[in-house]
Parts: structure tokens; C-alpha cells; sequence
């Protein structure tokens, strides 16, 4: 519902800017403004015209991608847990385990590039060996793993498999839930 | 199917028109008024630094930090060419250092940003103070990008696809923002400052 409210009101906004702008070419053309020069007009015309299509573009291609994850989540039965203009995050049940997938692109220190974050979710506190897992890295069946964590917050509390680049693949996603749950249970404290 | 545990609840039981925003964007817009007709540069600045925040925002939110379409490169050629030195490292300062330092991005790869977007545009008023708009602008963000890519790659270990891509995207969108929105800009400067 919230998605579904968000992109109405995108579309409501962008059909507005359309009015806009169809108005703002109409009274140019026909030179029905003798305020502001002709030349003024102009330019201020065309730089909205660019912002309008800089918007759509970056819209439609948003769009593709929140659509292709959404169908990406279906076939593997997760759900969508973020907004369009979020970063997307798939969430559902795996092997009796709890898993987040998150497609997501951070500034910083060398994480900027575009990462696809594993978590596997407990309900329960669990206690890992930290310094054993800050140890992984490498690859797991071709997918670079760039490091794991147990992350514990207030709100949060899951085991992290961060890879890189963005990963489509259903196979692949599979892999990383099955490598997690591996993980969970060899560095598992009691 | 949220799965999180349970422990802020409170914060979402609010639900109707909330007033207190309301409130903070008349207060805004009553800001933005005094400092429009009293300080012209300072709303300027403001406006550069809002439209700078929301488009590092915007790649955030979208996941494509390799795409720079951010503004700050093209405001900083604004502010240095048509405003004065001064507004330049204060609009650095706090939209560079100041945002990063402050969300915990301080790094040497944030840092040598912070030194280029300075340099940079310095090196071309220095040399191209009366060029046109287009030239000091292209120049500045070729010798940004020139010294990024290099530096960024080798020394500071960067990912070479992702420091390429912010470069070229960056000598791309200067230029797409001074074809199509540097005469509105000339204009509101030739009215305002």
C-alpha cells in the first residue's frame, strides 16, 4: 500500500511538471509573457526541460530496477521490505531461517561501490566468535566475500555476508543463505 | 514480515497530520525569505548547499555512488566565478569536510576530495578568471577528474571501475548543468549579486 501511495504521488507530481511545463512552451511560443525577455524565457525553459527529463530518466530506470527486484524476491517466495526510493531489501524464510537481501551502495572508505549484503536473522541472541569471522574473506563458489559480521543492535541482531557486486542470480543468492547457515553453525558460540 | 525485534514501538503509534512539520517548514520558508532579502550570497549559499545535499542523497538512495550527478562540482565553479573566494571554502568546507566528517566518512579517499574540489577550481581562476562559463567549468572538472582517477586508483587502492565511472560522470554532468542550467544561474547572479 505505502509503495502503491508513494508512486501515485510520483506520477500526481510528474503529471503536474507536465502541465508545467506544456504551459510554459505554449506562452513562450506564442509570446504571450512580455515581462521577462524573450531570451530569459528561453533559457529558463530549457533548463526545465532538462530537469523534467533528468527526473524521468533517472525514475524509469528506478523503476526497472525495483521491479526486477520485486520479481527477483517472488521467485524465490521473499518479500519487497523497502520503498522506491530506497535501498531494496528482500526478506523471507529459507531453510527454517530468517535471511535479508540487501542491494545496497554506500559512501566511505572503499564501501561505495555497489555491494549485496546477506543477512540471516535471529530471533534468539546468539554469540559468534568474532575474530574468527573477521577472518573469512576470499570466495565462496565464485562469489567474492568481502568480509562477515555478527551485527547486534537494539532492532538488530543477524549475521552479515557481504559480497560485491550486485547478485541476480537465484543460484547465487542460494549459495550465500546455504554458506551463512554453514557459517552459523561452526562459529557459533554456546 | 518485518523482522526485527520489537523494541521501538512507541515511535509508531503516531499516525495523522502532524502540525510540528508544518511548523518547521513555515519557519523555513520564513528564514529563507529575511535571508533573501537582507544577505542575497547567504541565500545563495543555502540554496547551493540544500541542492548539493539532496543530490549526494539522491545517489545514496538510488545505490549509484559511482554516478557523481551531484551538483557540487558545477555550484563550486558558480560560487568561485561569480561570488567570491571566501563563499568557495566556506561552501566546501561545510558541504564536503564538514558532511563527511560529521556521517563518519573521513578518509584519505574524502580528504583528497576535499583538497581537489578546492584546488581545482582555484587553479582555473587563477589562470581562466574571464573565460566564459563553459571553459572554466570544463577545465575544472577535467583537472578534477585528471587528478582523481590517477591518485584515487594507485595510491589510495581504489575499486579502477568505480573511480573511472564517478570521473567521467563527473566531466559529464558539469557540462550537461552549464549548457542547460548555467545561463539561468548567470542570470540569477547578474540579478542578485
Amino acid at each position: 500500500m505505502k509503495v502503491k501511495k508513494e508512486l501515485s504521488s510520483v506520477f500526481l507530481v510528474f503529471i503536474l511538471c507536465t502541465i508545467a511545463i506544456a504551459s510554459s512552451i505554449f506562452l513562450i511560443v506564442n509570446n504571450k509573457i512580455k515581462i521577462i525577455s524573450f531570451e530569459t524565457q528561453f533559457y529558463v525553459l530549457r533548463g526545465m526541460i532538462f530537469l523534467y527529463l533528468f527526473a524521468i530518466v533517472t525514475l524509469f530506470f528506478r523503476l526497472l530496477f525495483y521491479t526486477y527486484i520485486i520479481k527477483l524476491g517472488k521467485s524465490i517466495r521473499f518479500k519487497m521490505m523497502t520503498k522506491v526510493f530506497h535501498q531494496p531489501k528482500i526478506e523471507g524464510k529459507y531453510k527454517d531461517h530468517y535471511f535479508q537481501v540487501h542491494y545496497c551502495s554506500r559512501d566511505g572508505d572503499s564501501p561505495s561501490f555497489i555491494r549485496t549484503y546477506v543477512k540471516m536473522i535471529f530471533k534468539k541472541k546468539m554469540k559468534f566468535d568474532n575474530k574468527k569471522l573477521s577472518k573469512i574473506k576470499g570466495k565462496h563458489l565464485g562469489n567474492p566475500i568481502l568480509c562477515v559480521k555478527h551485527i547486534i543492535r537494539s532492532d538488530k541482531n543477524y549475521l552479515l555476508v557481504k559480497t560485491s557486486p550486485y547478485i541476480f542470480e537465484k543460484n547465487k543468492l542460494f549459495d550465500m543463505m546455504n554458506y551463512l547457515i554453514e557459517i552459523s553453525h561452526k562459529y557459533r558460540k554456546e | 514480515m518485518a523482522i526485527r525485534l520489537k523494541k521501538h514501538k512507541k515511535g509508531k503509534e503516531k499516525k495523522g497530520f502532524d502540525k510540528s512539520k508544518i511548523k518547521k517548514i513555515l519557519l523555513y520558508l520564513l528564514v529563507s525569505l529575511v535571508l533573501f532579502l537582507t544577505f542575497k550570497k547567504g541565500f545563495l549559499m543555502v540554496l547551493f548547499i540544500v541542492l548539493t545535499f539532496i543530490g549526494k542523497t539522491m545517489r545514496t538512495a538510488l545505490g549509484i555512488n559511482f554516478v557523481m550527478f551531484d551538483p557540487l562540482v558545477f555550484f563550486a565553479i558558480l560560487i568561485i566565478k561569480y561570488m567570491d573566494i571566501m563563499s568557495f571554502f566556506i561552501f566546501l568546507f561545510l558541504t564536503v569536510f564538514l558532511a563527511d566528517a560529521n556521517a563518519g566518512n573521513l578518509t584519505a579517499g574524502s580528504l583528497l576530495n576535499y583538497v581537489l574540489f578546492n584546488l581545482c577550481p582555484l587553479i582555473s581562476y587563477f589562470f581562466l578568471k574571464n573565460a566564459s562559463l563553459m571553459v572554466f567549468g570544463m577545465v575544472t572538472a577535467f583537472l578534477y577528474s585528471g587528478l582523481m582517477i590517477p591518485i584515487r586508483i594507485k595510491p589510495l587502492a581504489g575499486d579502477p571501475f568505480q573511480t573511472t565511472a564517478k570521473g567521467i560522470t563527473n566531466i559529464i554532468f558539469v557540462y550537461l548543468y552549464i549548457i542547460f542550467l548555467g545561463p539561468v544561474f548567470e542570470l540569477i547572479f547578474n540579478y542578485l549579486v
